[in-house]
């Protein structure tokens, strides 16, 4: 079942980073936050960009889900690139 | 020599308008950046252990309200300030859970509404959190990192030392079968691990 679960993050993960479909803001917020919930857990860290105003709205949106675990995080993940990228 | 006059009068009045004008833009130059915590990107998890195994139970509180000012540095900004959190706000993922820790645990404290506290923070990653909960001041150590404007704050607190024995065991009674493990004993511990994050707004 783990590894199962890790195959399908890994291949939407890969879905999600070579597609050309232009997704609303909103959505990518939602990815940056499950997969960063699903490879870190609580364990937070500064958003590498360097606009305030975005980094702050990435992490609202990852201290949102500190209730997930990370394999909870990874089916969300998943859920969320079958529906916009698939 | 009326004219002449009035024209003076008028440059003399340029002049100080002026003069006014760049003491302002001067005043602007001189307000420094500052450090503030920011509700919106902050994050209070705890853990709550259960059964004789200790089985943790993750929650966290999803309101938070500051009373702070501006600061120089990040360390300066988090011993400014005093929260308060809204215990309505505790969020398990479970909603009978949490309508049993509002009612039997917050709900047995002398204080019931909220917890609050401050911070004094040392330049060596630890300090403490003067913690105000069941109406009870208590001191709890914590360790902290700063990385950029990111900051993380750790601590375990012991419900003892805020006499919330009885609140415990209200819990403990009303979730009795849920906090029971293999050997059959039910059992809340009174440890609680507090995990906190801050994105700080510089500005």
């Amino acid at each position: 079942m783990g590894k199962e679960l890790d195959k399908s993050f890994d291949e939407a993960y890969s879905i999600a980073c070579n597609t050309n479909k232009k997704l609303p803001p909103d959505i990518m917020l939602h990815l940056y936050a499950y997969y960063k919930q699903a490879t870190k857990g609580n364990n937070y860290e500064q958003p590498s960009g360097d606009v305030q105003l975005r980094n702050a709205f990435k992490l609202n949106a990852w201290f949102q889900l500190s209730h997930l675990t990370e394999n909870e995080a990874k089916q969300e993940y998943i859920n969320l690139v079958n529906k916009y990228l698939k | 020599m009326k004219r002449i006059f009035t024209i003076s009068l008028m440059i003399f009045a340029v002049i100080t308008l002026n003069s006014c004008k760049k003491a302002k833009k001067e005043e602007v130059k001189t307000t420094t950046k500052g450090y503030t915590i920011d509700a919106k990107t902050t994050s209070i998890n705890w853990i709550a252990y259960k059964t004789t195994n200790k089985v943790p139970v993750k929650g966290k509180f999803t309101e938070i309200t500051l009373n702070q000012e501006k600061s120089a540095t990040p360390i300066d900004a988090l011993n400014s300030v005093k929260f308060s959190i809204p215990v309505a706000s505790i969020f398990t993922k479970d909603t009978i859970r949490d309508a049993k820790l509002k009612k039997f645990f917050f709900g047995k404290m002398v204080t019931t509404d909220n917890i609050t506290g401050s911070f004094a923070l040392k330049n060596d990653n630890t300090g403490s959190l003067m913690l105000t909960m069941n109406g009870i001041t208590k001191e709890l150590p914590v360790i902290y990192v700063i990385k950029d404007q990111l900051v993380t704050i750790d601590g375990t607190l012991n419900l003892d030392n805020w006499q919330a024995q009885a609140a415990l065991k209200a819990l403990d009674i009303a979730c009795k079968d849920l906090h029971s493990g293999k050997d059959g004993i039910s059992k809340t511990w009174s440890e609680v691990k507090i995990e906190a994050a801050t994105y700080l707004k510089v500005e």
